[in-house]
């Protein structure tokens, strides 16, 4: 065990202090909640950064707007309590659900959407229903302004497409259309604080008869990033949820690449996936959840 | 007995307001000048030769006082049960972990530097990772005074076996395993040592046992029991951990190597990748009962794991072995079993001390035996269980027992007899079937042990009550955080007059407090609790002579004209408090060379009935309803009663369904409490239903006998029992964690086409 250098302490007032700060000190983070950061520097995970930037006193990065489109736009420091306090967030209902789930209210109270995000995590909480919800991140950084589609956004465990020098800005949602629920759905092993096993997002749009117009699927915990299980979109659409929900979560099954670690082994694991999906689908037309 | 005033009270605890408010000073809130913190360094592999470790250039960094190896101390061995400690490995490390060198330094950081910087020259040996292989002749040796890696062993037979097998009607054999288990206390292992200049020790220690652990210490450190003085400081909990650890002799080495003061204080990580876990044990449990549900005869084989070195496993295994013999008349018995030293972290003793890794087994064996023979679960206990007044199969006399109206109790307010059978579905959705069912588990426990100490059993309390009022209470066995301190106050309020919160329980510090047997096997309210009542009796007696005798005006304004009776006590006496003394003989037996004999002044009982939810899914166990009945005699304080009971059903809940500390290749891989689940406010069931059956036990202060360990002890088997009602499944492992149960449920029917089992 070596002592770790202090690293310094940066607090910029403006996003374009915030990249200039990362740029001018190669290996910096940024941090908001630092839920995650925190932890790592302690025990000593990755490499230590030079400096943290710490992202408190930068406005752009702060606060849940609605967007000229109907839709919204979430600054990647905003703490998650902000966001469920926010009556738009109820018309992403799998994003309210899982914030809810994401450690205790304590951690709620600092962690932001854009450090679960940018963490990197496979199991991160709110990534799966970002992607049913075909989220978009706005990055900064030294050659300005850039867009990322959420699906494009992690390439492996704890990498994502956010160079060293940028910071994640907003995550932009686009408005539900009519007929749309979405529904979030985890294992977990205790039902106080924890993270997921796996976890699984639906989105549905239905028609008038009840027939799935549009559909989004995506697992967590299951593969080496968050991702969509377009098989599972298409045995939806065109079928009711009902009929279709064992079959889409046998495809979620399909697609997932489960690894055993201490929380669990590869077989349940890959078993739950299928388990989760199926019971997102069912809760998305379950008049009796939380969120409508 | 006349009414009394603050026995049988929900006084609130004594420490609580300190607590609360963060002002309650725990070793690591303790510095005293030019103290030095301590790293350990620890070895990377489970097995190897220690060729050589280098503490040369650990010496150069700055602020840095001391850096020891084993070969900077002597040569010596020692242990509370066996010669397999050392203060720093010599010749071998034996697992990983193992405390191989130390540093102290003027921080943590450059102690830590300075840890980094020592060198260690290993040569692997192969390592022994598994009990059941740790006996095999192709095994590696651990120890070489343990051919065979047998670290202890224990063996009893009483009554004619051969003649109750032959009675039985009913053979039920099963093997089960319990796991290992971190305590989870609130504050992890720390402690300060201070080394003078006469050659004495001041080890300030969050011991429950501190006279039995200074015995250990002073032979380690080449001292008289006498040249170490040992204070006990706050306790952030313990549960069986902080018996007697290494840490205060590693501290001690480098507090008598640097000439300053040591504080070693571990973080989370290093306190749950090294403090010694409940060890792990398999149980080949069988069974004989008679169509009627008697049991004519029990055998039981059990093989538990040591680790690399023996801490406190060797009784927990003797209990594991024979205590069920008290709660239940097999009238024929044979156990045996062996620890078997393993390269891995050593592990020692946790509330419950084997009692309640034998009843997880036991007590699902009788539900399976109650099933076959068509009783119900409350009948074939009540069929045979220990009665008050009885002595049992190895002489153990039980002067109280409420159990059987605990029983009756506990299936009133759960309704378990009408419930268990009755495939409680909640619905069916999805694929997902919720199945509910409840179960049923009994136990017992002890209230002291008498071969803690070979010396004597009993306790001694000392009362100060100075003239300004306060009243100071001085006792051996130290409060651990689950409320003695209360405990006392009310009895020495009782009896002196006074109320609980004049009075304070001293810190255990070896140069004030009596001498004792500490803090273990549930014994502290019902020994102590007796000298503290006697003492108490002791004072008030001294002061009303006094009084009698004193010319002044009688006071009879209890307890509001308590201080000006002190003070007049006081100034009638030239400035000396009034002092009280108190000694309880308690009416135990050391147990004979074939251990028969009493070893306890009293038995407390429980029965608990659990109710769950099985997601049958995905394994998922939801534990939606707890009842839990009591008998502990008198209870002196409802409310820390009930909070006992609670804590030990979430204890027993974690270890139930999601606590187990996993090792890779002998390390601990979830060190951590994300990774290493105990159970929050969301996993316990609303509306826990404790209750006490209160009867007077003979040998307790007030009637009152133990609580803690009873309390534990039901909690895995009710869970399980309840598993196996609601899904047909059963779970002999530990824990029954979702993964495992989906497994074996995916290999049992479907539990409405389960057949019948026919015998």
């Amino acid at each position: 065990m070596s002592v770790a250098t202090e690293p310094l302490y940066l607090r910029p007032t403006s996003l374009e202090e915030a990249v200039a700060a990362l740029a001018e000190h190669p290996g910096a983070r940024p941090v908001a909640g630092g839920t995650d950061l925190m932890i790592q520097l302690r025990l000593g995970v990755g490499t230590a950064p030079s400096a943290v930037v710490d992202t408190a006193d930068v406005l752009e990065l702060h606060g849940v707007d609605p967007t000229p489109d109907g839709g919204l736009r979430i600054g990647a420091a905003t703490p998650l309590r902000t966001l469920l306090g926010s009556p738009a967030t109820a018309r992403y209902p799998a994003l309210a659900q899982a914030c809810r789930l994401l450690g205790g209210p304590q951690i709620q109270a600092m962690a932001s959407l854009g450090g679960n995000l940018a963490n990197g995590s496979p199991a991160a909480e709110t990534a799966t229903p970002l992607l049913v919800h075909d989220a978009e991140v706005e990055v900064a950084g030294p050659g300005g302004r850039r867009t990322v589609a959420l699906t494009d956004l992690w390439l492996g465990p704890r990498r994502t497409a956010v160079s060293a020098d940028e910071l994640i800005v907003a995550v932009t949602l686009p408005a539900p259309t009519s007929g749309t629920t979405s529904a979030y759905h985890r294992l977990e092993l205790r039902r106080s604080v924890d993270i997921a096993v796996v976890s699984a997002s639906v989105r549905l749009t239905l028609d008038a008869a009840g027939t799935v117009a549009d559909a989004r699927v995506a697992i967590g915990a299951a593969a080496p990033t968050p991702r969509r299980v377009p098989e599972a979109e298409a045995l939806l659409v065109g079928a009711t949820p009902r009929a279709a929900a064992t079959a889409a979560g046998a495809a979620a099954r399909e697609a997932a690449s489960p690894i055993d670690d201490t929380r669990a082994g590869a077989a349940y694991r890959a078993a739950m996936v299928a388990e989760v999906t199926e019971r997102a689908v069912h809760a998305c037309t379950d008049d009796s959840r939380e969120d409508t | 007995m006349s009414a009394r005033r603050w026995v049988g009270q929900p006084v609130p605890q004594t420490d609580i307001d300190a607590k609360l408010a963060g002002a309650t000073r725990y070793i690591a809130d303790l510095t005293v000048p030019r103290m030095l913190h301590a790293v350990i360094v620890r070895s990377p592999i489970s097995h190897g030769v220690i060729r050589h470790v280098d503490t040369s250039r650990a010496r150069q960094v700055p602020g840095v006082h001391a850096v020891l190896s084993a070969a900077d101390l002597p040569d010596r061995r020692f242990g509370p049960y066996g010669e397999d400690w050392e203060v720093l490995a010599s010749g071998k490390v034996r697992y990983r972990g193992d405390e191989v060198a130390a540093v102290a330094a003027e921080s943590v950081a450059a102690a830590r530097e300075a840890a980094a910087l020592v060198t260690l020259d290993l040569d692997e040996l192969p390592a022994v990772l598994d009990a059941h292989h740790a006996t095999e002749p192709d095994a590696a040796q651990i120890w070489e005074h343990r051919p065979g890696n047998v670290a202890n062993a224990f063996e009893i037979a009483r009554g004619d076996l051969d003649a109750g097998w032959a009675q039985a009607d009913l053979v039920l054999e099963d093997t089960f395993t319990t796991n290992r288990i971190y305590h989870a206390y609130l504050e992890p292992v720390g402690v300060m040592a201070e080394h003078h200049d006469n050659g004495s020790f001041t080890l300030t220690v969050p011991t429950h046992i501190p006279y039995k652990a200074r015995l250990t210490y002073a032979r380690a450190l080449g001292v008289r029991p006498q040249q170490i003085r040992i204070v006990v400081p706050p306790v952030g909990g313990s549960f069986g951990a902080k018996y007697e650890m290494l840490e205060p002799l590693v501290a001690a080495v480098l507090a008598r190597a640097s000439r300053r003061p040591v504080r070693l204080v571990y973080d989370r990580e290093e306190d749950a990748s090294i403090a010694r876990p409940r060890p792990p044990f398999w149980f080949r449990h069988r069974i004989g009962l008679r169509d009627d549900g008697r049991f004519v005869a029990r055998e039981t084989r059990v093989i538990g794991t040591a680790g690399a070195r023996l801490f406190w496993s060797p009784s927990v295994l003797a209990t594991a072995i024979h205590r069920v013999d008290s709660l239940y008349h097999f009238h024929a018995m044979a156990g045996s079993g062996h620890l078997a030293y393993t390269n891995e972290p050593p592990t020692t003793a946790m509330r419950g001390f084997g009692n309640a890794e034998s009843l997880f087994g036991v007590e699902q064996l009788i539900d399976e035996a109650a099933e076959r023979l068509d009783l119900d679960p409350v009948e074939i206990r009540r069929r045979n269980i220990v009665r008050e007044g009885e002595t049992t199969l190895h002489g153990w006399h039980i002067s109280s027992s409420q159990l059987p109206a605990c029983l009756d109790r506990v299936a009133e307010l759960s309704g378990v007899r009408e419930r268990r059978g009755a495939g409680e579905g909640a619905g069916e959705r999805g694929t997902t079937g919720l199945r509910r069912g409840v179960g049923l588990a009994v136990a017992h426990h002890v209230s002291g042990y008498r071969p803690i100490l070979a010396d004597y059993d009993g306790s001694a309390a000392i009362i100060r009550a100075g003239g300004d009022g306060r009243v100071t209470l001085f006792v051996g066995e130290p409060d651990i955080g689950q409320g003695q301190a209360t405990v006392f106050a009310q009895i020495v309020a009782e009896g002196l007059g006074c109320r609980p919160e004049d009075v304070a329980l001293h810190g255990v510090d070896s140069a004030l407090s009596p001498d004792a047997v500490g803090t273990l096997a549930s014994r502290a309210t019902t020994l102590a609790g007796n000298a503290v009542e006697a003492a108490a009796a002791d004072a008030r007696a001294k002061l009303d002579r006094f009084l009698e005798a004193d010319q002044g005006e009688p006071i009879d304004a209890g307890p509001d004209g308590f201080a000006e009776e002190l003070r007049r006590y006081a100034v009638g006496h030239c400035g000396l408090p009034l002092l009280g003394e108190g000694v309880h003989r308690p009416p135990t037996q050391m147990p004979n060379a074939e251990k028969y004999g009493n070893p306890s002044s009293a038995y407390p009982f429980a029965a608990h009935v659990a109710e769950v939810e099985v997601d049958t899914a995905t394994g998922q166990v939801r534990v939606v309803g707890y009842w839990a009945v009591h008998d502990s005699g008198t209870i002196i304080n409802p409310s820390t009663a009930r909070g006992q009971v609670l804590g030990a059903i979430a204890q027993g809940l974690g270890w139930a369904l999601m606590e187990d500390v996993t090792l890779d290749a002998g390390a601990v891989t979830n060190p951590n409490f994300l990774d290493y689940r105990i159970p929050g406010a969301g996993d316990l069931p609303d509306g826990v239903v404790v209750e006490f059956v209160e009867g007077e036990e003979p040998n307790g202060p007030h009637g009152a006998k133990s609580l803690a360990e009873a309390a534990i002890n039901p909690v895995t088997a009710a869970i399980a029992n309840a598993i196996h009602d609601a899904t047909g499944v059963r779970c002999r492992d530990l824990p029954m964690a979702p993964e495992r149960l989906w497994g074996l449920l995916q290999q049992a029917p479907a539990p409405r086409d389960r057949e019948e089992v026919t015998v």
